[in-house]
């Protein structure tokens, strides 16, 4: 009985250990869950966390002070309370930068308009205007001492992405001239854009529906000022029945967002419903040109939850593989599942984190690599209330 | 030569919004909050068409269904019609209060397709979800259904069993 014991334990110390993302309890961010309060984690590209020094920075919106404004929570070891960063009558779609020794810089929609500000536990600067025109969606980059911002600026009827670097001086955001990344007349929406900044400058990923459908496109610039042709990210098959009757221009794919690694490494994800009996499927691409090309398009969910449509990817690049973020129902209610990227066209079983599933809903997750850790964060609601639950994972 | 190429310019927009499957020509649709508003208002059902910018199934059945006039005569005249974008970012308020998006909106209420046909009581309550392309007697018959108040009785397959078309 012994040696056999011995011998088991033999194999057991044997037998390689399998790694896998282990996620701390959560923590409440925006405050007690508090009824007809509507916290939203909603940006372009799902800009959502930042990391700067020591400190995270989580940015969502939120009804508290009786209509949609922008709020900002910062951690240490634990959330601080809520700072109020937008000052108009609603504001929507924050994102957030880090700029180093507990700063960050957040841009939002603020009365129509797309605006930033400074901020840091101690201080914040002045809301800047990055657009007199109306504009919307804006999404930001910042590495090697660069600072670039990209947003839907109104053209006609359209929105039209354009691009600038900023810079900050002190606590006011100054900002360059502003340019449309494509330079093609506006014939249609240019939406969502995702921005990222790698060793080679910048990579970017929008919604574009200048083809009479949604298309996802992408770019590089080595400067940001100019841009390369737009080059398409998602696939669309090449026969389908709607196409063989001669109706629509495509299937639909829907909210993309990037992720870098600062070098040659960017992932996408998005929403696509090239399989369009059972909603979004979550896809994926990942360059190792900075950006320049994307390979062949990755299903990043498992088979498990086909027949469910997913929604809200997100999306970040770790030592430990890609990881993709997402929710769906495939347990009756919103759950999020995360996948992790072990090799090219090869993902894992989905997985789930304790605390952003079970009773109530989990939904629109947001993800951040930084300092060993996997940040997550998402929203929760029950029956009467909601709030912005946040968790770090490790992988060991 | 210059009117020549507005013309031109002209068709060549109207062709293209043609083929981009918005809404249905000749129909008085209105946002989904607005929607809400008139039919607590008038007390009528609601009639709620998730679209898709480029769906191929809408466009379908923009063309060969939502184009017959007795269709559009029955519709417009009984429900208020609301058209949502799958895929779109503009914004609506619940009757809670909440702001989301329209595809925010999709998402809540599963809807998984497009397009998708949901017939919902003058408070939003869902009466009836219906994917994928229908055609006019489909939509006669989820009207009869609806309207007839035979929902608070009996599912759809049991009502059209025993009252087919």
């Amino acid at each position: 009985m012994r040696s056999l014991a011995a011998v088991l334990l033999g194999l057991a110390l044997a037998l390689p250990v399998q790694a896998e993302w282990v996620f701390a309890d959560f923590e409440a961010v925006s405050g007690a869950a508090q009824e007809k309060l509507f916290p939203h984690l909603e940006s372009a590209g799902r800009g959502n966390l930042a990391a700067s020094g020591d400190r995270l920075a989580l940015v969502w919106e939120d009804n508290r002070d009786g209509s949609p404004q922008v709020y900002a929570a910062l951690r240490t070891t634990d959330f601080g309370a809520p700072l109020r960063l937008s000052t108009g009558r609603e504001a929507y779609e924050p994102v957030v930068v880090g700029l180093g020794e507990g700063r960050f810089l957040a841009a939002f929609e603020q009365d129509g308009k797309v605006v930033a500000r400074v901020f840091s536990a101690e201080e914040q600067g002045p809301i800047n205007a990055l657009d007199g025109a109306v504009s919307a969606q804006p999404t930001l980059a910042t590495g090697s001492g660069r600072l670039h911002a990209a947003w839907g600026r109104r053209d006609g009827r359209f929105l039209r992405l354009v691009s600038a670097p900023l810079s900050v001086d002190g606590l006011k955001v100054v900002t360059g001239t502003a340019r449309a990344v494509d330079t093609s007349p506006a014939q249609d929406e240019q939406l969502y854009a995702s921005l990222v900044a790698t060793g080679r400058g910048y990579a970017l990923a929008w919604e574009d529906r200048r083809a009479g459908h949604t298309r996802l496109l992408t770019a590089v610039s080595s400067d940001g000022a100019q841009w390369s042709k737009p080059q398409p990210l998602n696939e669309i098959p090449r026969s389908s029945s709607a196409a063989e009757l001669g109706l629509g221009r495509g299937p639909g794919v829907t909210r993309v967002s990037l992720a870098g690694d600062g070098a040659d490494t960017v992932a996408a994800v998005w929403m696509d419903k090239r399989d369009f009996l059972s909603g979004y499927d979550i896809y994926a691409g990942v360059s190792s040109d900075g950006g320049r090309g994307f390979g062949a398009n990755e299903k990043a969910q498992d088979a498990f939850a086909a027949e469910k449509p997913q929604w809200h990817p997100a999306v970040a690049i770790t030592p430990h593989g890609v990881v993709a973020a997402w929710d769906d129902p495939r347990d009756d209610s919103p759950d999020l599942w995360l996948s992790t990227r072990l090799g090219e066209k090869e993902w894992s079983d989905d997985f789930t984190v304790a605390g952003a599933s079970g009773p109530g809903s989990q939904d629109n997750p947001v993800l951040l690599w930084h300092g060993g850790r996997l940040h997550l964060a998402w929203v929760h609601k029950n029956e009467s209330a909601a709030q912005v639950r946040y968790a770090q994972g490790r992988w060991e | 030569m210059k009117t020549l190429t507005r013309l031109i310019a002209l068709a060549a927009l109207l062709s293209a919004a043609l083929v981009h499957a918005d809404p249905p020509a000749g129909y008085a649709f209105v946002p989904y909050d607005e929607g809400l508003r008139q039919a607590q208002a008038n007390g009528k059902k609601i009639f709620l068409y998730f679209g898709r910018y480029g769906c191929a199934w809408c466009d379908k059945t923009n063309k060969e269904t939502f184009s017959d006039a007795g269709l559009k005569q029955l519709y417009s005249d009984n429900y208020v019609l609301v058209y949502v974008d799958a895929e779109s970012g503009t914004r609506l308020s619940l009757p809670s209060g909440e702001r989301i998006t329209e595809m925010e909106l999709g998402a809540r209420l599963n809807v998984f397709a497009t397009p998708v046909f949901i017939y919902l009581e003058p408070d939003g309550a869902t009466i009836l979800k219906v994917p994928g392309y229908k055609t006019v007697q489909d939509f006669r018959d989820f009207d009869r259904y609806v309207r007839g108040g035979h929902y608070k009785e009996m599912k759809l397959l049991e009502f059209l069993a025993e009252n087919p078309s």
